[in-house]
């Protein structure tokens, strides 16, 4: 049986080996259950602590644990680091935040929110970087493909579910609705002395 | 607009005016100019379509940016103006066009409804014309938002990687580097081949259990490196790798699946 602190080695070496986040259960196998999910878990947050200061840091996803070089030193990493990451359009964004929130929809909810035609490019982009993918049909006539995001969405930008998406704003406050004033009350000045006189 | 509604209207509608003169009183306050914003030369268009992503962005922009609120929208002008892109987007794109023609019959429907007396029902006000524009902004301005959020958190392969030991590199095994695909199985048949490294069993474990996982996984590899590769030299570097070393066997299998998963694709 391995002490704690071996146990949280063991843990290190794996999650740096591994290609694919880890979830605690995969981990537990290492371990032929001996170690309680807890205890994984506290280790797993002692480790996170341990590379506080470090390049890479531990995070959990929605697959699990993984570690990563930490975002305030990609501006050096992305100079030897050719590859680009693609740059999404707004109409893709806005696409993406739809389906995010508004999960499942069809393309005529997103339409109908975004105000235009949504084009088929816009969400073959979202599934081919693996966000949004199809999840079922709408029993509606025409029955209307559902979309939804992926745990691989959630994993790439680093939230553990859905409820980690960022708050919506309370917009609504901003933009009221004030009410039509009476036209007595209004400042039409040569106007509104004749449309009363009328 | 004639002369009897004009008096009507709450707020006064822009008039025909020389620039410096009073145009409108705007909740009370005088205005001399036409607002800047309004008006977007058809020149211009390749911007505008650029700038906005369609009549409902167009509104917000107006009402965010010139402080119209929905009620003081220069119904009249704003229509005049719509048609105009209409009819320059008649010859460049019809569906675009189709959106806009619909936004400014929207427009129009609700300063209709708001000049006609509201009927005044037993027990309550009859709904307000613009309760459902409003509805629809606020719906997709928030959503607006929400994808410029998301765009800012970290996003991995943008703003950081997953971490790769080296070791991993060094045991990879290149997909379709001829010798390994094609050539005599190694050391496939001996069963008791030891691990080379504890390493090959990491890689090896996720394959096995998830073989179409293991093969979409190559596939978006590919197409990144297609994406990304083909612009410049050495970019055999990004294919993917095979990392079922352990057994020092090709995985062949899994550079099928990937084949097979890029065949269903062109097709």
């Amino acid at each position: 049986m391995l002490n704690p602190n071996e146990v949280k080695i063991v843990l290190e070496a794996a999650l740096l080996a591994a290609q694919e986040p880890l979830p605690i259960s995969e981990l537990r196998k290492m371990f032929d259950e001996e170690v309680g999910a807890d205890t994984i878990r506290r280790l797993l947050e002692e480790l996170r602590e341990a590379w506080k200061d470090r390049g890479v840091e531990l995070a959990a996803t929605a697959s699990g644990w993984r570690f990563q070089t930490r975002a305030s030193y990609q501006k050096f990493l992305e100079r030897i680091h050719p590859e680009k990451a693609p740059r999404y359009s707004r109409a893709v964004l806005e696409t993406l935040a739809i389906v995010a929130y508004r999960q499942p929809v069809t393309r005529g909810d997103i339409e109908e929110v975004r105000g235009v035609t949504v084009s088929a490019e816009v969400i073959k982009r979202l599934e081919e970087r693996g966000w949004v993918e199809l999840i079922g049909h709408k029993e509606v006539p025409g029955r209307p493909a559902l979309y939804a995001t992926t745990k691989t969405f959630l994993d790439d930008l680093g939230l553990r579910s859905l409820q980690e998406l960022p708050p919506l704003e309370d917009i609504a406050k901003t933009l009221d609705l004030t009410q039509i004033p009476p036209p007595a009350s209004q400042p039409a000045p040569d106007e509104s002395e004749t449309a009363h006189t009328v | 607009m004639n002369e009897p509604l004009q008096r009507t209207i709450p707020t006064p509608a822009l008039a025909a005016g020389a620039p410096g003169a009073l145009v409108a009183k705007v909740r009370g306050e005088p205005f001399t100019e036409l607002p800047q914003d309004l008006y977007i030369p058809p020149d211009a268009l390749e911007v505008f379509f650029e700038t906005f992503e369609g009549p409902l962005d167009l509104l917000l922009y107006l009402i965010r940016k010139a402080n119209l609120d929905i009620l003081d929208i220069p119904m009249a002008r704003l229509t005049e103006q719509y048609m105009e892109y209409v009819e320059v987007m008649r010859t460049k794109n019809l569906e675009l066009a189709a959106e806009y023609l619909v936004m400014a019959a929207m427009l129009m429907e609700i300063k209709s409804r708001m000049l006609l007396p509201r009927p005044t029902m037993p027990g309550g006000e009859g709904e307000d014309p613009r309760a459902e524009l409003v509805r629809r902004l606020l719906e997709y301005e928030k959503m607006k938002l929400a994808g410029q959020r998301l765009d800012a958190l970290p996003q991995l392969g943008r703003d950081f990687f997953p971490v790769e030991v080296w070791i991993e590199q060094a045991l990879a095994q290149r997909l379709l580097d001829p010798e390994s695909v094609a050539g005599p199985p190694r050391a496939c048949e001996n069963d008791a081949a030891p691990p080379r490294h504890p390493r090959g069993a990491f890689g090896a474990r996720a394959h096995e259990r998830h073989p179409a996982a293991a093969a979409r996984r190559g596939l978006r590899r590919v197409r990144r490196a297609v994406r990304s590769g083909a612009r410049r030299a050495g970019a055999h570097r990004q294919l993917p790798r095979c990392t079922r070393a352990r057994q020092g066997k090709p995985d062949r299998d899994h550079a099928v699946r990937i084949f097979r998963a890029h065949l269903r694709e062109a097709g």
